[in-house]
């Protein structure tokens, strides 16, 4: 009965997290974008931008190193972009 | 019979997933556990990040299972119920799951890189612009086909159209009580499912919006797809999907229930005749055609995108990749296996219900239900009909589906409320989710005129232009096509099946180049892979000279062109497959 009453716990919780992730998988992609531009604007300087200048940038390298290695991988996988979108919403 | 049919099912799809596709998994895919998914090796957080199976199962299913595994059955049962099911069963289990499986796991070798990337690389670069060609044709026929089956079933019933139209109200309620309130999701999830249950029953109750002229409808989803193509997603399309599980889930444990304890024979045809009249009202032989009809439940092209585009992404385990992408594959099988089930055993009380009108357009009730031919000769035409109101293959459906719910005591009209709205939501999503999907399309394949004209460029790849372009174009296929949904409906689902087959020839040259897999299991995929390419191609060249030819002259020109512009492609791309069969690049994967 005790195990009957756990799968059951963890069948609920797992439609719970489910549901979450159907409400909220569209406006993870929101996310995408505000990291790109929190990229842009913290490391712009390694694309010529002006903003931030240099010295600011080497002082925050370090912490940066999570950023640096999303932004490489999604840079190369730009021609590839269509597909998630399309996967993204739900069409059939 | 309804019973055994849907535990038969339910036991068949079992059986096979643990004997099929245990060995697929076993032999051909060779997934290992230890070995780390994308979603690990590139995890970012917000792409790529590890999820649940259970519920990467469920998001998976969701996104896969739309109105196609509904509206193509519904079509198809002209045929008798029985062909129908052995397409939805076989063709799933030897054809789509395999499709969906190798999809997605030949992604997940290739850092979750769409499957397009995968056919670029082991095929050549023109097989990756012929994937989009196709993708985008594929989506301007969806917009057509399916305005053109909400059409048929809203103007003819008022109480889907009300219910529908408060159910965007409930949805756009939604999105602002999770996003700009601060009530608990829970709370905000109640109240969602209450709203929505209170759309389909003011829809049932007081169905205050009617729009009988069809014409009228066509242009009001016009409208609609461009505005919610540009509005922000959590303002419509985010709470409308998630309050769209509900509903598919809802539908899926209501109806299998209904199922099992209609204990209830069919008095449909088991089989009608091999040429029976289904698509455009001409002789459709079963073979090739039937894959123009049913795409969705037994096989579809978007689920190779699908697959590669989020789920391989989202995958913990390489284990976890036979139960979401070859799992999910049978549980839309079932979902067919229940429409087709519905219909079998209510159409006939569904037509005895207009039983004056039916006689009253020159058709023969008595004779239809004791001549199988004849049924095959007239039974499309009956379903489609204006006069007689059915309200076309999601008429049937959704008023069989009505009569079946009544078996659990739910009234027939509150049932086929629900089962309009279960469909109509599904199509609704899919119209506006396609309208924006074929703008992206468009931009990026207008991109190499930036090269010409920058002017050009500018004017086409102009959100607003390729949005109305794309909905305008759907809209004129549908509109000047008389109504011709079924023609269009083969129109899309063949463009469906010619992407996946483009999927099914990668993931064999996959097989076979990276994985070296040979013999027995190589055939597995070899022999679905051919037997699709061939059927596919055989039935386009059919509707090009048959279907085609009787279309409206305004539809003819476009969708010959669309045709023999795939064929060309579909050609093509057979010869990149030999051609990099023994010489293409061996991949890191």
């Amino acid at each position: 009965m005790g195990r009957l009453l756990d799968s059951l716990k963890r069948g609920f919780r797992s439609f719970d997290k489910g549901m979450r992730e159907d409400a909220t998988s569209l406006i993870r992609k929101q996310l995408d974008e505000e990291e790109s531009v929190f990229a842009l604007l913290t490391m712009g300087a390694f694309s010529g931008l002006p903003s931030p200048p240099t010295g600011v940038l080497l002082r925050i390298l370090p912490h940066m190193s999570r950023e640096i290695s999303v932004m490489n991988k999604r840079s190369a996988g730009l021609d590839d972009v269509f597909s998630q979108t399309l996967g993204t919403f739900d069409i059939d | 019979m309804t019973a055994l049919i849907v535990l038969f099912a339910a036991a068949f799809y079992i059986f096979f997933y643990f004997t099929y596709g245990k060995a697929l998994e076993r032999n051909v895919v060779r997934a290992d556990g230890a070995r780390p998914t994308p979603a690990y090796t590139c995890r970012d957080n917000c792409d790529y990040v590890p999820a649940n199976k259970f519920v990467l199962f469920g998001h998976h299913f969701a996104s896969i299972a739309g109105a196609g595994p509904i509206v193509g059955p519904a079509i198809a049962v002209v045929w008798g119920w029985l062909p129908a099911l052995l397409w939805v069963w076989f063709g799933n289990l030897f054809i789509g799951s395999i499709h969906d499986y190798l999809s997605l796991m030949a992604s997940v070798r290739y850092d979750g890189k769409s499957i397009q990337y995968v056919s670029g690389e082991l095929m050549g670069k023109s097989s990756k612009y012929i994937f989009e060609v196709y993708i985008y044709f594929t989506m301007i026929l969806i917009v057509a086909a399916f305005m053109g089956t909400y059409g048929a079933l809203a103007s003819k019933s008022p109480e889907i159209l009300t219910a529908s139209v408060l159910f965007m109200v409930a949805a756009v309620v939604e999105g602002q009580l999770l996003y700009k309130t601060k009530l608990p999701f829970w709370l905000s999830s109640v109240i969602g499912v209450v709203l929505t249950i209170g759309a389909i029953v003011v829809g049932f109750v007081w169905p205050f919006i009617k729009c009988p002229n069809i014409q009228l409808l066509y242009m009001f989803q016009v409208i609609y797809i461009i505005l919610a193509a540009a509005l922000p997603v959590w303002f419509l399309l985010q709470p409308r999907d998630y309050l769209n599980s509900y509903i598919l889930w809802g539908g899926i444990i209501i109806a299998t229930t209904a199922a099992v304890f209609a204990f209830r024979g069919f008095n449909w045809p088991a089989y009608t005749s091999f040429a029976a009249r289904v698509i455009s009202g001409q002789p459709s032989p079963f073979w090739p055609t039937v894959p123009l009809v049913i795409a969705c439940g037994a096989l579809s092209g978007f689920h190779s995108i699908v697959g590669s585009g989020t789920t391989s992404k989202q995958l913990d385990n390489e284990l976890s990749g036979l139960f979401v992408g070859y799992g999910a594959m049978f549980m839309e099988g079932m979902l067919s296996t229940i429409v087709i089930t519905s219909i079998g055993a209510f159409g006939f009380t569904v037509f005895q219900g207009v039983a004056d009108k039916i006689t009253a357009a020159g058709f023969d009730l008595a004779k239809m239900q004791t001549d199988a031919a004849y049924f095959g000769q007239v039974g499309a035409e009956v379903i489609n009909s204006t006069d007689i109101g059915i309200g076309g293959a999601l008429g049937i459906f959704t008023k069989s589906f009505g009569q079946m719910l009544n078996v659990i005591k739910v009234p027939v009209k509150l049932g086929t409320t629900l089962g309009g709205l279960w469909a109509s939501a599904f199509v609704l999503t899919t119209l506006d989710t396609t309208n924006r999907l074929a703008r992206y399309a468009f931009q990026e394949l207008v991109e190499p005129i930036k090269k010409v004209s920058k002017g050009l460029h500018a004017v086409l790849a102009d959100r607003w232009v390729a949005s109305i372009f794309a909905a305008c174009l759907g809209w004129f296929l549908i509109a000047k096509g008389g109504n011709a949904y079924t023609a269009l409906w083969a129109g899309f689902a063949g463009a469906n099946q010619l992407l996946a087959s483009i999927a099914m020839l990668t993931a064999a040259t996959w097989v076979k180049k990276v994985q070296k897999v040979g013999g027995g299991m190589l055939a597995a995929v070899l022999i679905p892979t051919f037997v699709l390419w061939t059927t596919v191609f055989v039935a386009l060249v059919w509707f090009l000279f048959v279907i085609v030819p009787v279309t409206a002259a305004a539809l003819r020109v476009i969708l010959g062109g669309f045709v023999i512009l795939m064929l060309v492609l579909d050609i093509w791309l057979m010869y990149n497959f030999f051609k990099s069969w023994n010489e293409g690049k061996q991949n890191k994967a």
